[in-house]
């Protein structure tokens, strides 16, 4: 009986599900095949497993060499944007001061900012203070973009809190430094936690402002290292390399996400809705 | 009671790095929206509106507003649709719900540019995946249509712009009514409620500040939306699929031809800027709501 | 004692600096992406080049083809770029025509390592075309043409034996090609730039060359009343009509049109000569490349040797620390023996007059050797007004060639988007 009302549901969704499980097959797939057969064979499986298309992706594109650049530099960046932007964000929501509704409204409209118009003065920046061509320049401006949503999505969460535990804090003489601390910022870890995946997501697959900010072959990360291998295969009509790379990128994120997916559950679960 | 050295000390770094790294230097960029200036060298000419009024008479400029109309709203209302409908199914008890949770985001991490080769395929007149099913299921009218002509490609690379985000959106609607305490709908069950009575009663004001968030991350992303619809043009972005994000690089960036109005393109980005602005703003209006308890 | 000390010291310091000063990098920023053969060639002759001049290294940047717009930015940023490459119309369209890349001239007028000058070896059409207001700001080393490209053993097939010379002759063995059994003429609908060849040809060989800038530039846009202008769209149309375009091809995004080349059942495309390239990996083993010309239209004025061609440039960006040491790298990159490397290793044309080329593109080179005039992208369009170009020009022409407004709209579109180009400017 409920497996039968229940059908209609699996039907919808089985179909989604197949659709995108035979679309990302499709292009891992492609990876193994020849160039001729690439777009001619539709759905057939290769006929060899070609596996020099990885050597000729993971070779000429060095993937290997722009992975490790991206974890430092995405990692240290979500470690800084939650450091500077959390408290922020605490403060916005919670502490009663003049002008405190248009200075979160002037982190709002970063949100709104194309980031090609960051192209020319950012470079005038960074030259300035030497950091241009540095993973370091780049760390600050991921930042300095990722600030206004992160203290945005905070905000919310943080106002969405009950005040009982923080009044009772301070009514126990604990410092608002300690309260913050030790009462409010743990509620807030499952926010925390959300606004780390989101900018996780973005920040690992960024190419445009790592394109202009990064020149040097040994600083790139990996999206620009499959930007330039996308075009590189794209202009040889090298499909399957270019699927090869697509696919040696796509497996660790996708494991990376099967196992952070949880925790980003969990956040999303107690964050938004009290 | 937060103190004010508090208040100083958490706001000022954030405040800091934001408005040196990215406000102020937009801003600076802003201020060449009244020049006219190539980008190249320093000579630049100062123009007062002209940049304004130029867009005002300017087609290309008008159809890619329109564009990015259609992709917010048309766009949007599917995403959302979709995303709640599968939510719901999701979320009605089935088996494989963490494994569906996964498929569904899988587009997401999957670079655009391979995303791109695929629809291609998917939509080749001869060989493509759709015609050719089409056609096997005896509907042979539909699958001589030609998905990409001129016509349909705008629609075309909004179908699968849905597809990817739909399942963007799903995954932050699906964490809201995970939270919500089964309790709450075993009452309704009781009651004798359907599933439309839970969902409009119960699941959506429980997940009311998850919709909030989710909608205006969607009003940035399609106000902004670049890399899709660039992709999905190959060589050469056709007309057809500009957004305001495109024209704007088009017209300041140069793409294949050597345009370099900077000013101009600034003029768009202000648009953008004021756009997405207005739209947060008015959907933060709109869903805001007392604090409800429960 | 301690003065000789001293002197001893000092002397190895200006030793050191000595050598210090001599050693020169070069930072060139690159139009090609590091895996692409063009940029493995030119990394083997800076190899080549530092190994024959020890003091001087590279500091290259492979940017891909956003190029230009990454050394716009980094130039704005204080950044000092010694050599760059890009797009020759895109660069008398950008730095060089806005005055932001240095003067070349001294450098086509000096010696070549070959003997004559540098200028010299290269083909004066496609030098003249690098010329900008009496100067010449770049310096073309490859390029592709656009032309009519087939599968021989399928116009053979068809019988067409003689390469056809007028438009008649030209519709003739296209109906034969269609008579045979595949299609004539494969197009890719979202490709704005290829499809505008057919109407950049067309206009050039019936009104000559400069009459798409001269409508351009009418501010009154009624040049583009011109029945030049309707004939050449009647020609278009008449393709479609007749059938040798399948009506399918709308729905053709790049790469499914040269895919059809690829698999055998296109016989011919309109195209750049990267296309022979591009589908090497494609087609059956033994698959026999020809170009021809673009066909005269009878009556026309143009001349049927002109070819349109989209060539690669260096430029040295003002300010440049090292343009001395770029320059003698062009030279060197000019000469017939790097020229000779690129055009073997990289399959694409080269600008020294002397080099053969590959086997595949060896048409493309007769072509450039017997053209008059060698005709940029849009017939100057795109240097002169690169919006205009590809914002109405382009566009427009994309939405008559795929039968998206008829002939009449088109022409009074034309009429007034100029007019209302001109007013808004």
């Amino acid at each position: 009986m409920t497996l039968l009302r229940r059908l209609p549901a699996y039907i919808a969704i089985w179909a989604w599900v197949a659709f995108t499980v035979a679309a990302i097959l499709w292009v891992v797939m492609s990876a193994f095949k020849s160039k001729r057969e690439v777009l001619r064979s539709g759905l057939k499986p290769p006929a060899e497993l070609r596996w020099e298309n990885f050597e000729t992706a993971w070779t000429i594109g060095r993937l290997g060499e722009f992975f490790s650049n991206s974890v430092v530099i995405v990692c240290l960046s979500v470690l800084l944007i939650l450091v500077v932007s959390t408290p922020a964000a605490y403060v916005l929501s919670r502490a009663k001061f003049r002008g405190r509704e248009s200075l979160t409204n002037l982190f709002v409209i970063g949100m709104g900012i194309p980031i090609p118009m960051l192209f020319i003065p950012i470079f005038g920046i960074l030259a300035w203070l030497r950091l241009s061509d540095s993973l370091t320049g780049l760390t600050i401006v991921f930042v300095a973009i990722s600030i206004p949503f992160t203290v945005y999505l905070l905000t919310g969460f943080f106002a969405s809190l009950p005040s009982e535990l923080e009044a009772a804090s301070l009514l126990d003489g604990c410092s608002d430094f300690q309260t913050f601390r030790y009462v409010m910022l743990p509620m807030a870890m499952p926010g925390v936690a959300t606004a780390a995946i989101l900018n996780f997501i973005w920040l690992w697959n960024e190419y445009q402002l790592s394109l202009v900010i990064l020149n040097s072959p040994e600083n790139r990360t990996l999206p620009l290292g499959l930007y330039s291998l996308q075009n590189a295969m794209q202009y040889t009509s090298d499909w399957p390399g270019l699927f090869a790379g697509v696919t040696i990128v796509i497996i660790p994120t996708i494991l990376v996400y099967a196992v952070l997916s949880e925790k980003m559950i969990s956040g999303m679960t107690m964050g938004a809705v009290k | 009671m937060i103190g004010k050295r508090l208040i100083g000390l958490f706001v000022t770094p954030a405040l800091a790095i934001y408005l040196c790294f990215f406000l102020i230097p937009t801003g600076f960029t802003f201020y060449f929206s009244l020049f006219d200036w190539s980008g190249f060298g320093t000579e630049a000419q100062f123009i007062g509106f002209d940049n304004y009024r130029r867009l005002w008479n300017d087609p290309t400029f008008w159809l890619s507003f329109r564009n990015t109309l259609a992709l917010l709203f048309v766009g949007g209302f599917f995403v959302f649709v979709l995303a709640f409908l599968y939510t719901i199914l999701i979320n009605s008890g089935i088996w494989g719900k963490k494994l569906f949770r996964l498929v569904f985001f899988l587009p997401n991490v999957v670079s655009v540019v391979a995303l791109s080769a695929m629809w291609a395929y998917i939509y080749n007149p001869r060989y493509g995946l759709l015609n050719t099913s089409l056609k096997a299921v005896g509907l042979d009218e539909m699958g001589r249509t030609l998905w990409t002509s001129p016509d349909n490609i705008f629609w075309a690379m909004l179908a699968a712009l849905v597809w990817v985000f739909t399942g963007f959106f799903l995954i932050l609607l699906l964490a809201g009514v995970d939270k919500i305490p089964p309790d709450m709908y075993e009452a309704a069950d009781l009651e004798g409620a359907n599933l439309w009575h839970k969902f409009w009663y119960i699941t959506v004001p429980m997940i009311w500040d998850v919709m909030t968030i989710s909608f205006v991350i969607w009003i940035i992303n399609a106000v902004k939306m670049f890399e899709f619809p660039f992709a999905f043009g190959f060589l050469q972005v056709p007309q057809q699929l500009y957004t305001l994000g495109i024209y704007l690089y088009i017209m300041g960036f140069g793409q294949r031809d050597p345009i370099y109005q900077l000013g101009y393109a600034t003029a768009i980005g202000v648009v953008m800027l004021v756009l997405a602005f207005s739209l947060i703003v008015l959907v933060r209006r709109l869903m805001r709501r007392d604090q409800l308890e429960f | 004692m301690s003065d000789i000390k001293l002197s001893g010291l000092s002397l190895i310091a200006t030793l050191m600096a000595g050598t210090a000063f001599a050693e020169t990098e070069i930072t060139y920023w690159s139009f090609w992406n590091e895996p692409e053969p063009q940029a493995q060639v030119l990394k083997a002759l800076m190899d080549e080049y530092s190994a024959a001049n020890p003091d001087v290294t590279f500091n290259v940047v492979w940017n891909g083809r956003q190029n230009q717009t990454t050394v716009r930015n980094a130039l704005a940023g204080g950044t000092s770029i010694d050599l760059m490459d890009a797009d020759m119309d895109g660069l008398n369209g950008g730095l060089v025509g806005q005055g932001a890349a240095i003067a070349l001239d001294d450098l086509v007028a000096s010696d070549s390592p070959d003997g004559g000058t540098v200028g010299e070896a290269i083909y004066p059409a496609l030098l003249a075309n690098a010329e900008l207001n009496g100067s010449v700001g770049q310096l073309p080393y490859a390029f592709y043409t656009y032309q009519i490209f087939y599968n021989a053993a399928q116009m053979r097939d068809a019988g067409v034996s003689a390469t056809p010379a007028t438009w008649a002759e030209y519709m003739d063995a296209m109906k034969a090609v269609q008579a045979s059994g595949v299609n004539a003429i494969a197009v890719e609908s979202d490709i704005a730039f290829y499809n505008i060849n057919w109407f950049n040809y067309l206009l050039a060989r019936i009104a000559g060359p400069d009459f798409v800038l001269k409508a351009a530039e009418d501010k009154t846009g009624e040049t583009w009343r011109d029945p030049a202008v309707r004939q050449a769209l009647e020609l278009e149309a008449a393709l479609w009509a007749d059938g040798l375009i399948p009506e399918e091809s709308k729905g053709y995004q790049w790469p499914a049109g040269q895919q059809t080349l690829a698999f055998g059942e296109t016989a011919t495309e309109l195209v750049g000569s990267w296309l022979p390239i591009e589908l090497a990996d494609q087609v059956d083993e033994g698959f026999e490349w020809g170009a021809m010309n673009f066909p005269m239209v009878e009556g026309g004025k143009g001349d049927v040797n002109d070819t349109i061609i989209y060539a690669v440039s260096f430029a040295i960006p003002d300010g440049a620390e090292d343009a001395d040491a770029a320059q003698d790298f062009i030279r060197f990159a000019l000469s017939k023996s790097a020229q000779q490397k690129m055009a073997d290793d990289a399959l694409i044309g080269v600008a020294n007059a002397s080099v053969e080329w590959a086997d595949v593109i060896s048409d493309s080179r007769e072509a450039v050797a017997n053209a008059t005039s060698l005709l940029s992208e849009n017939l100057g369009l795109k240097v002169a007004y690169a919006d205009y170009s590809s914002n109405i020009y382009e566009a427009m022409h994309n939405k008559v060639f795929l039968g998206q407004i008829s002939i009449d709209e088109f022409v009074d579109g034309m009429v007034e988007q100029t007019k209302g180009y001109w007013e808004n400017r």
